[in-house]
């Protein structure tokens, strides 16, 4: 994408989280490596086992209507619903928090910081996002989750929620994510521009961002 | 019919993927995600682990005669689940390698996620 951006055309900049504000292939290898460790370790697939399962769960809960996905995708065949939340919270949530910093995607702490002045800037994500902004060391306005709406992307809820929130309309408001499928579709249903990393950016410090203050 | 690393990984991911996952499992992706693993891994670890899968590919040839990547899915999965059980802990740990990364491969995110 070459074409210059008017930044004063918006008021309200929602990023997504997962790979678009961190490298998730990068930090995908470091975790495939700490969990492979821990099977080793307790001579035990059942970690590796159910992530496996709840993602594929999630993927698919977030391609169809799921009524009730919060209760719903700890809901694995043969496995207790807590067992599969507490595997999530601690591989998925809270292991990879230290590990996120240096997977940060480059210069995103200066276009925060420089859309932060005169704008809102917001976190539309399907996990919770606060930990994980604050161990990339970053700060936002406002923060939404799946959970927080009871909707998986591509569904709009929670970036109409954020809409809301900072009394914009859709005009106003970019939805900037890294997959079309998921935070590109949530963007177009709700009639609000997207920019895709990957295919109209690589990172932060491409020139689209450069006059963004 | 000689030992084949890449076609062992690839075999190895096939069987996982249709163990875990049945006939839908995608095992291109795990296979893939097994073998970038085993390049990024640090050079002294990698003739190790590289003659232990060839050791294993190579398991089956006295008896069947030929390698483990050459064999049906059945008994692939046969000599997978019995190096699983292994009284050898080093036998144990190749399989728990393999199997663990072609799991985490089989994740559907190998596509950024939202
Ligand atoms: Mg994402």
């Amino acid at each position: 994408m070459s074409a210059a951006i008017a930044w004063d055309a918006f008021d309200l900049i929602v990023f997504d989280m997962d790979g678009t504000l961190y490298d998730q292939r990068s930090l995908r290898w470091r975790m495939a490596r700490l969990l492979m460790g821990d099977a080793i370790r307790t001579r035990s697939l059942a970690a590796v086992r159910t992530l496996s399962a709840y993602r594929r769960q999630r993927e698919t809960m977030g391609s169809g209507m799921t009524v009730d996905f919060v209760s719903e995708q700890y809901r694995l065949a043969g496995r207790c619903p807590d067992a599969v939340r507490a595997t999530v919270a601690e591989w998925m949530e809270r292991r990879p928090l230290p590990l996120l910093r240096r997977h940060r995607t480059p210069g995103v702490d200066g276009l925060f910081a420089k859309l932060g002045r005169r704008r809102a800037v917001a976190v539309f994500s399907d996990y919770k996002a606060e930990d994980k902004l604050a161990a990339l060391g970053l700060s936002a306005h406002l923060t939404v989750a799946a959970e927080d709406v009871g909707r998986l992307k591509p569904d709009p809820a929670g970036l109409l929620w954020l809409m809301a929130q900072a009394n914009t309309t859709a005009e106003r408001t970019m939805m900037i994510g890294d997959r079309d499928d998921r935070d590109g579709e949530a963007a177009r249903r709700a009639g609000v521009r997207v920019l895709i990393r990957g295919r109209d950016f690589r990172d932060f410090n491409d020139p689209l961002f450069q006059h963004a203050c | 019919m000689p030992a084949d690393f890449a076609a062992t990984v690839r075999a190895l991911a096939e069987t996982v993927a249709l163990r875990e996952q049945g006939a839908s499992g995608r095992s291109e992706a795990a296979s893939r995600f097994v073998l970038d693993s085993f390049a990024g891994m640090p050079a002294y670890l990698r003739p190790p682990l590289r003659a232990a899968t060839l050791l294993f590919d190579a398991w089956p040839i006295v008896r069947r005669r030929r390698p483990f990547h050459r064999l049906p899915p059945a008994e692939r999965l046969r000599q997978m689940e019995s190096w699983e059980a292994s009284p050898i802990g080093a036998a144990r740990m190749l399989m728990t390698f393999y199997i663990s990364l072609s799991l985490f491969g089989l994740w559907p995110d190998e596509d950024p996620h939202g």
